[in-house]
């Protein structure tokens, strides 16, 4: 009777019990809700309030290229770019995808055109748009035709776009840069060009996406070579390098993915660290995500001579550019600190150059002549001065091989 | 290990994560190995040098206490000293003074008929100075003397251990006194959500000081001092201005990283800098300026030095010897003992000023006066932002220049045209940093005062306010939100490369 009573008044407390339990569960799971909700909400106020912040104060804005399926990757079209991590410049991307003011396709009639192409050099989003070589280029060729009572008129457009090679450019002069008609086109040919037209066996986590390039015998008796595009690293990226709107929207409008972009470039350039744990982060395989692999990506055909095939990268734009009715020069990076395989390498060039009938010029002799030379450089690239001495021995250049 | 670099962004998670997951008889031991991790991050071998000098500090400090005579515990205490001086000045000073040797006897040589050293330049010492040095020597002073003072030494081994090697404030300081952080070895170590709160919070203060302005404003001064000699009198007055903030905002910001990470970790270290520049003379602006040092200067060097207990000349000697030492702790170099010199000068003065005052009515009289007070700031913030030439100028003759470009400009140059400086000032993100910073402190300052009324219950607060305010202070997602805010902001500010921390080379 004793232990019923017992029994029963347990049985009492119990269900008061478990109902408070439930209850305290059924609260915490609604303040974790309502908790996310919040954090959520403020989450979206904050990255809001950012974005005005970084658009008036032009931070976030360093992002220029956006992927290309072709040609790796390009510029994006009337972007608005403040570029702070070398040097400044706060200026609009043309429509047209160049580091350039806007150019119609149609040449005007009396005018010579100079296409420049060539990596973040010849971009020179270091400097003003109106202080890069190109347009200072364009400046002293017109200023000396008034001089001389010419009847030129020249107009440069600057083509160049950061992390081109050589290969990359031979594809935009297809692509795009013929189409403008040029007359002259010029090159700037700069350390490590050569080693980024050919594809070594790597990482595929390292592989930068671009069209690679080796040379085939034409038949198999044949000793002479031709050029041959793989695209294998660009089709292992399909994935990533197709248009995607919102992705698209997003690096063009957003400062707060600019921000979060450059910093990742910033810290994979300079903390090792950051690289080996986006590594492991990247081995780590989430249901339904994409896994990165690791593995050591080998190219269907044997290792080519780097040189080789840059050399032949410029006889074919070469042929192109004279298909074109235009005349092909190529301008050496100043090789101030006598690095062997870059003067190897523009031997080479020279020697190409020679064969094929265009010019190469190198800006080594210019640079060394200059008498405050540490001003050229602003860390890596060019300074505004540094620019004034390569439009300075282009001037010359092009105006010594008119016809 | 820097604190604004990527490494110890991931190393301070984890030491706080492992630090609160461990039983707590363990948590010193970690401390003390993470400290010592961090510590010889840059190099290795160093971290020999503070076990060593640990190990002797622990000795002498039980030898101190241990013995009952007091000519015995003088003479444990002055070999304390020797000793950690000795080792301060030998990679501290020995390239200073073997340079100043050399050029002393250059200038006598030809006096003398000795021509050999004419062309021969100072031999250079490959002497590496280990980080920290000039904190946790003065640390180690302090203990030995306190003990000596008649404080209980530390007995635990590992508990001295850590409060010479405590990472948070191994580099930068705050010159931590033993008796504040023994007490809080001792108590338990409970993990405190408030602490914490005040940790993240100080950590993205700091960061945002350090990174945003310090970094930025230092890119600023470096170009204006490598283009000394072709600077117009604008960018001058710029560049000495921004070098001005730098020095606080990167001091500053790399002191409440180092506090707020002690706080994730349940201690307090104490603060080191107090608005310097709204002080209104130079007397309170040491107060406020590096105070750690400041009072361990006082208790260390000018009390045992007579103090102001004598007459005021003796004072007055007293203060310009410890600050002209105080100088040379700064720096190796004849600049700093030149700053010091100036400062221990502006000190004696700035005391004599206001004695003067306090004498005569009528300057008596202004003396409350706001305008007077203003004119104090401007004042001390205009010595300090000269006397910084001294300190940021590489050489005498670079200082010289600096100087000339300030005032004597007889160049072409001497317009008051705003040149390259100037431009890249603007084109930076430094005056849009400045703005939000002192928007920030203009935000906690009304709200510190909103709260002051409110416990004094004299003012009725408008209630959306006060609702706006208890609620923003209680919600953990409104805080979380924050704290990605701000980091996201600190991002957007930060410059393209991690700079070092100003003071490393002291």
């Amino acid at each position: 009777m004793q232990a019923q009573k017992q029994l029963q008044k347990s049985s009492r407390n119990k269900v008061p019990a478990q109902k408070t339990q439930s209850a305290s569960s059924g609260k915490f799971l609604f303040d974790l809700i309502s908790g996310a909700l919040i954090f959520l909400v403020w989450l979206i106020v904050g990255v809001v309030i950012l974005e005005i912040a970084f658009r008036i104060t032009s931070i976030g804005e360093g992002e220029s290229l956006e992927p290309s399926r072709t040609l790796g990757c390009v510029h994006m079209p009337g972007k608005m770019v403040t570029f702070r991590l070398e040097g400044y410049s706060h200026e609009n991307l043309s429509s047209q995808r160049m580091r350039d003011v806007e150019h119609a396709i149609a040449k005007p009639a009396g005018v010579k055109r100079i296409a420049v192409l060539g990596d973040s050099t010849t971009e020179g989003l270091q400097v003003a748009m109106d202080e890069t070589y190109a347009r200072q280029l364009q400046n002293r060729l017109n200023a000396s035709a008034v001089q001389n009572s010419r009847p030129d008129r020249f107009e440069v457009l600057n083509f160049g776009c950061a992390s081109y090679s050589t290969g990359q450019e031979r594809l935009l002069y297809q692509e795009q840069v013929r189409q403008f008609k040029p007359d002259t086109v010029v090159v700037l040919y700069n350390f490590g060009d050569s080693a980024e037209n050919i594809f070594v066996p790597q990482s595929a986590d390292h592989v930068t996406p671009r069209p690679y390039f080796h040379l085939e015998k034409v038949t198999e008796d044949s000793t002479s070579l031709k050029l041959v595009e793989d695209d294998s690293v660009l089709k292992m990226n399909a994935a990533v390098l197709q248009p995607n709107p919102i992705m698209d929207y997003i690096r063009r409008e957003s400062r707060v993915f600019g921000v979060l972009s450059q910093q990742n470039l910033i810290l994979s350039i300079n903390e090792p660290l950051y690289t080996k744990i986006k590594r492991i982060i990247g081995k780590i395989s989430f249901p339904g995500s994409v896994r990165h692999s690791t593995a050591i990506i080998h190219p269907a055909y044997a290792l080519p001579d780097a040189m080789q095939v840059t050399a032949k990268i410029f006889s074919e734009l070469n042929s192109d550019v004279q298909k074109d009715g235009a005349q092909l020069i190529v301008v050496t990076f100043p090789n101030i600190g006598g690095d062997e395989t870059f003067e190897k390498e523009e031997a080479a060039l020279k020697e190409t150059g020679r064969k094929q009938k265009f010019a190469v010029v190198s800006l080594t002799k210019a640079f060394l002549q200059t008498v405050d030379s540490s001003k050229l450089f602003l860390k890596y690239h060019f300074s505004k001065y540094g620019h004034a001495v390569v439009a300075d021995v282009l001037s010359s250049s092009i105006e010594h091989q008119k016809p | 290990m820097l604190f604004n670099g990527f490494t110890y962004l991931v190393f301070l998670p984890l030491v706080v994560i492992l630090h609160w997951l461990l039983p707590k008889s363990y948590r010193k031991t970690l401390l003390l190995l993470a400290s010592y991790i961090f510590y010889m991050h840059w190099m290795p071998k160093y971290g020999l040098l503070i076990f060593a000098l640990t190990m002797i500090n622990y000795g002498f400090g039980l030898a101190i206490a241990g013995t009952q005579l007091h000519k015995k515990k003088k003479v444990f205490l002055v070999a304390g000293i020797v000793l950690n001086l000795s080792c301060l000045c030998f990679f501290k000073y020995t390239g200073f003074i073997v340079a100043s040797v050399f050029d002393s006897l250059k200038l006598v040589s030809p006096v003398l008929g000795v021509h050999t050293l004419d062309a021969a330049t100072s031999p250079a010492l490959k002497i590496i100075l280990p980080l920290g040095i000039s904190f946790f020597t003065f640390e180690f002073i302090h203990y030995i003397t306190d003990v000596y003072r008649g404080s209980p030494p530390i007995r635990n081994i590992r508990d001295f251990a850590l409060f010479a090697a405590f990472f948070p404030s191994q580099i930068a300081g705050p010159i931590k006194r033993f008796q504040d952080f023994v007490t809080q070895l001792k108590e338990e170590s409970i993990f405190s959500a408030a602490y914490f709160q005040d940790g993240i919070f100080l950590i993205l203060q700091g960061l945002f000081k350090k990174v945003a302005l310090g970094d930025n404003l230092g890119a600023l001064v470096n170009a204006g001092y490598a283009g000394i000699h072709t600077l117009s009198t604008a960018d001058a007055w710029i560049t000495v201005s921004a070098f001005t903030l730098q020095l606080f905002f990167d001091f500053a910001g790399y002191t409440d990283i180092g506090r707020g990470s002690a706080l994730l970790l349940g201690y307090k270290v104490p603060e080191n800098f107090n608005w310097p520049y709204f002080a209104a003379n130079l007397t309170e602006f040491w107060h406020r300026w590096h105070i750690s040092l400041s009072t361990w200067l006082r208790d260390y060097l000018f009390i045992p030095l007579g103090g102001s207990r004598g007459s005021p000349w003796q004072t007055s000697r007293n203060t310009f010897l410890t600050m002209v030492l105080g100088g040379l702790w700064h720096g190796a170099s004849w600049n700093f003992v030149f700053w010091g010199v100036l400062h221990g000068a502006g000190l004696v003065l700035s005391k004599d000023w206001h004695s003067y005052v306090s004498k005569v009515p009528y300057l008596a009289r202004l003396r409350p006066h706001p305008l007077w007070h203003c004119a104090g700031v401007l004042s001390t913030v205009f010595f300090w932002l000269l006397t910084g030439v001294l300190f940021r100028a590489a050489t005498l003759p670079e200082a010289l220049t600096m100087g000339q470009n300030l005032f004597f400009n007889q160049t072409s140059r001497a317009s008051l045209a705003f040149g390259q400086i100037c431009t890249q000032f603007l084109e930076s993100t430094i005056p849009a940093a400045l703005l939000i910073y002192s928007i920030f402190c203009l935000g906690r300052y009304f709200t510190a005062r909103l709260s002051d009324m409110q416990d004094m219950q004299d003012v009725q607060i408008a209630n959306p306010f006060k609702s706006i305010i208890q609620w923003t202070g209680q919600s953990m997602p409104f805080k979380l939100a924050s704290c990605v805010f701000v980091a996201v902001l600190i991002l957007g500010f930060a410059p393209s490369q991690i700079i070092p921390f100003i003071y490393f080379q002291f």
